[in-house]
């Protein structure tokens, strides 16, 4: 099913009361709930947790595994707050993970319901030239209506990605993009047990709009796992002990050093499959760059570890990158005279941008429509004052095996907390040794 | 001395009292002041029930009724010392000259009260300026700014006070005007009243207004009457010219406040020669003359009257464009400006901006209000009387609170509620 114009404005003048998305999903929720992916039954083959997303379902028809993608305008949430009308697949932003086994032959059918041509290019997966999806060189356009297969033998395992090949430009940046993982045939050596997967990827959603701008080429708006802002992203769950695979495509235009806390894990593939172990490295930043895919693999240890890009203003929503910078400019005392000509006004930014979050969090700072704040989220002790690319690996001791769901906060063992020992900027002088009598070392 | 602010009927009844012309006017024809005082005191508490005041108005007719009988009474004292001609020529006279007067008034009154809102305004708008000045100044001393950004608010802030000072020079100026027109001292410490009114919701219809001027002009009136005057002169002097060596002159003088007629006379001739043919082909001669000159005046008083309407319904188009498109479009605009600071994505100096232009828009919707004003004054001079709608209450509401909010006790933590 597809949103008609007029839903769409009835859901902008209804400020969003019903999540619309789940119309454009409705066709496809069938399809992909009653058949349970088939890599799941084969011993040795665990199934990818798609973060916000979910597996494509398939179905055999002699011997082949038959996938079938939509692509299709679809109502997004960034966050709750934040939608806009993009384009995707069967319904969602990224489309749904398309998952398969070394050997496999499969046939994935594509149904153009965009307003203009589309193709599929199959990144990294090698297949004949006449299936790799560039429009005009491996194949004619699949115009608006027309439905296309594609057919080939999976020749290869490892994490990687779909998206068009036909105004790539545009497509890609309003939203067209899935990943394609392919597991090897005869399992692993070191078995995983918590396959997570995301795409990263960047928009332009102007505040105050709601349709991404595909002509901005590095100004993004928003920065995204499998297209959420953080809160919005799907925490990473496993049980203290487990083996995490983290698979990372980037379809964005920007390079992201993708830092984990906690951890030193290893660099183990990519989309030239899982890697030889002696390719493996450790490290606790990976640049994944564009067109590129990672798989990160570690062993977990019990936590709250924060896993998002380096880049920082790729961990917050939009912000202005052409203001005046208030830093250490006294303003608050001429807030009055503003304010007489702009009674809503307040300064802020003398002694930093910290507490942009709590005046945004109490809401007595309205924002532009359909806008989220840059910096979002609170956790046990306050607020994280962060967005866009950024989750918590949430690592129990407790958990089931297959329990994904989020365990909460971390309850820190006593005495691992970082502490005060000090209220006063003069109790303590780097330079100086510290008199510990006039300390509160805490218990 | 005057304590209450001056609106606009009580401008115009100083005016009729005090103005100097008027004054002269009243002298030259024997109005003492007492009389002027009494005269005020019986006519203008029902002037205030009409078109002069139209708050509480009856109809049209009874206004202009009203009219008549203030200038009635302003005449009521001199009238025995006047010949029925006379008197007809100064009624019209003095009946001009108020309605000039009026409308002069009413001009004056506009101008000033929208020229003091207008210099709150601009003096609101130059304390913007100062305010994105000095933020300027600590943006630029604590090392964050440039010199060239710095530069540029001191040239809106100077830009700004500039303007400020120009509309305290406006307002002297409209100050000074009025005050001549009211016989006034402009130094004196008189106020006029604070808002300029709103304008009515929809602008009168031309084709009313047409036939309201045709039938209330005062010298249309004249020149008809003017043509009966003849035409039954005509008559006479053809009835009687055999018959009594009598003919019935006719003339009529020119002065000042336009043409005016000197009633019939006699003149008594020998009828030895003259048959009366000479009298009525002057009679006739006149006639023709009278009738071309009523028509005349009629086409000049539809075409003035339509001009005065165009302007008038041009100047409602314009100020209803502010009212309905530019002036909520703006407001919204600096609130949209306003959210984005909120949410760093735009920094003050460009919200100040943004407020500096609503600042100009509003000031172009001050003369537009003041615009619609005048040409319906206009209008009413051309008309002769009162337009439809003057019996209309019109609150003096068009008011700048909105951009000029008080000054607040504290506000130490948060913003104003949005
Ligand atoms: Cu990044």
């Amino acid at each position: 099913m597809k949103m008609s114009r007029r839903n769409w404005f009835w859901w902008m003048g209804a400020g969003g009361l019903l999540p619309l998305a789940l119309m454009g999903r409705r066709a496809y929720a069938q399809q992909d709930e009653t058949q349970v992916s088939a890599p799941a039954s084969r011993p040795g083959v665990r199934p990818v947790r798609t973060l916000n997303g979910r597996t494509l379902s398939f179905r055999m028809v002699g011997g082949v595994k038959e996938f079938h993608l939509v692509a299709e305008e679809v109502e997004h949430e960034f966050a709750p707050g934040s939608r806009a009308k993009c384009w995707g697949y069967n319904g969602t932003t990224p489309g749904p993970t398309i998952e398969a086994v070394e050997g496999d032959r499969v046939r994935i059918l594509v149904t153009n319901r965009l307003p203009e041509h589309t193709t599929i290019h199959w990144h990294g997966i090698l297949l004949p030239s006449g299936m790799d999806g560039v429009g005009g060189l491996s194949q004619p356009h699949i115009a608006p209506g027309e439905t296309y297969a594609y057919e080939f033998t999976l020749r290869q395992h490892g994490t990687h990605m779909y998206h068009p090949h036909a105004d790539e430009m545009l497509q890609m940046a309003v939203g067209m993009m899935g990943m394609f993982i392919v597991h090897p045939r005869h399992g692993e050596a070191v078995p995983i047990d918590r396959d997570y997967c995301f795409l990263l990827h960047n928009w332009a959603l102007h505040p105050g709009s709601y349709r991404p701008d595909p002509a901005v080429m590095q100004d993004f708006d928003l920065w995204t796992f499998n297209s959420k802002v953080f809160p919005a992203i799907d925490p990473i769950v496993a049980r203290t002990g487990e083996r995490v695979r983290i698979r990372i495509g980037n379809l964005s235009m920007w390079n992201h050093p993708i830092h984990l806390h906690g951890v030193q894990f290893h660099v183990t593939g990519s989309d030239g499959g899982r890697w030889p172990r002696a390719l493996w490295r450790p490290e606790t930043t990976e640049i994944v760059g564009v067109g590129q895919t990672r798989d990160i693999e570690f062993v977990a240890v019990p936590g709250d570890w924060a896993l998002h890009c380096h880049m920082s203003h790729h961990t917050m929503n939009a912000m202005g990158h052409d203001i005046p910078n208030a830093l250490g400019v006294k303003q608050g005392d001429l807030d009055a005279a503003v304010r007489r000509a702009l009674p809503g006004y307040m300064s802020m930014g003398e002694g930093g941008m910290a507490e942009h979050q709590e005046h945004t969090n109490m809401g007595h700072m309205a924002g532009p429509e359909n806008t989220l704040p840059m910096m979002m989220g609170r956790g046990p002790f306050g607020n994280l004052e962060m967005g866009g690319m950024f989750t918590v690996v949430k690592v129990r001791n407790d958990l089931r095996r297959e329990d994904y769901g989020d365990p909460g906060w971390y309850p820190n063992p006593p005495g691992t907390v970082a502490r005060r020992v000090s209220e006063a900027p003069a109790a303590v002088r780097p330079d100086e040794p510290m008199d510990h009598s006039k300390m509160n070392h805490g218990g | 001395m005057l304590t209450e602010p001056l609106d606009l009927e009580a401008a115009l009844k100083l005016a009729f009292i005090r103005n100097g012309e008027i004054r002269r006017r009243y002298a030259q024809l024997g109005i003492s002041h007492a009389d002027l005082q009494a005269a005020a005191r019986i006519a203008n508490p029902r002037l205030s029930l009409s078109w002069l005041h139209p708050q509480g108005g009856g109809p049209n007719e009874t206004s202009q009724s009203v009219f008549v009988t203030f200038s009635d009474l302003l005449l009521l004292p001199s009238r025995r010392r006047l010949s029925a001609a006379d008197f007809r020529r100064t009624e019209f006279a003095v009946m001009s000259a108020l309605m000039e007067l009026r409308k002069d008034v009413e001009t004056a009154w506009y101008t000033q009260v929208s020229a003091l809102q207008n210099q709150m305004l601009r003096e609101a708008a130059a304390q913007a300026a100062d305010t994105a000045l000095e933020l300027a100044q600590r943006f630029h001393a604590a090392g964050n700014i440039a010199q060239l950004e710095l530069d540029e608010q001191r040239m809106r802030a100077a830009g700004a006070r500039l303007a400020a000072l120009r509309a305290k020079s406006d307002a002297a100026d409209a100050r000074r005007r009025l005050a001549g027109l009211l016989g006034l001292r402009s130094s004196d410490p008189w106020q006029t009243a604070g808002r300029l009114p709103e304008p009515p919701g929809e602008e009168i219809s031309a084709t009313a207004v047409v036939a309201t001027a045709i039938a209330q002009r005062h010298d249309l009136a004249a020149a008809g009457e003017e043509v009966a005057m003849l035409e039954d002169a005509l008559a006479t002097t053809r009835r009687w010219r055999l018959l009594r060596p009598i003919g019935v002159g006719y003339e009529r003088e020119h002065d000042a406040g336009g043409e005016v007629r000197r009633g019939p006379g006699l003149t008594a001739e020998l009828p030895l020669f003259d048959q009366g043919q000479a009298a009525i082909a002057r009679l006739e001669a006149r006639l023709l003359d009278a009738r071309a000159r009523r028509d005349a005046l009629a086409l000049d008083v539809e075409n003035s009257v339509h001009t005065e309407i165009e302007r008038l319904q041009l100047a409602h188009e314009i100020y209803a464009a502010y009212r309905d498109r530019l002036m909520p479009a703006a407001a919204s605009a600096v609130e949209r400006r306003q959210e984005r600071v909120n949410f760093m994505l735009e920094g003050v100096f460009s919200l100040l901006q943004a407020r500096g232009e609503r600042y100009d828009i509003q000031a172009g919707w001050l003369a537009a209000v003041r615009d619609y004003w005048i040409a319906r004054a206009a209008l009413r001079a051309e008309l002769g009387g009162p337009l439809p709608g003057d019996d209309e209450p019109r609150p003096l509401t068009i008011s700048l609170d909105d951009a000029m909010p008080p000054a607040e006790s504290e506000h130490a933590h948060h913003g104003g509620d949005p």
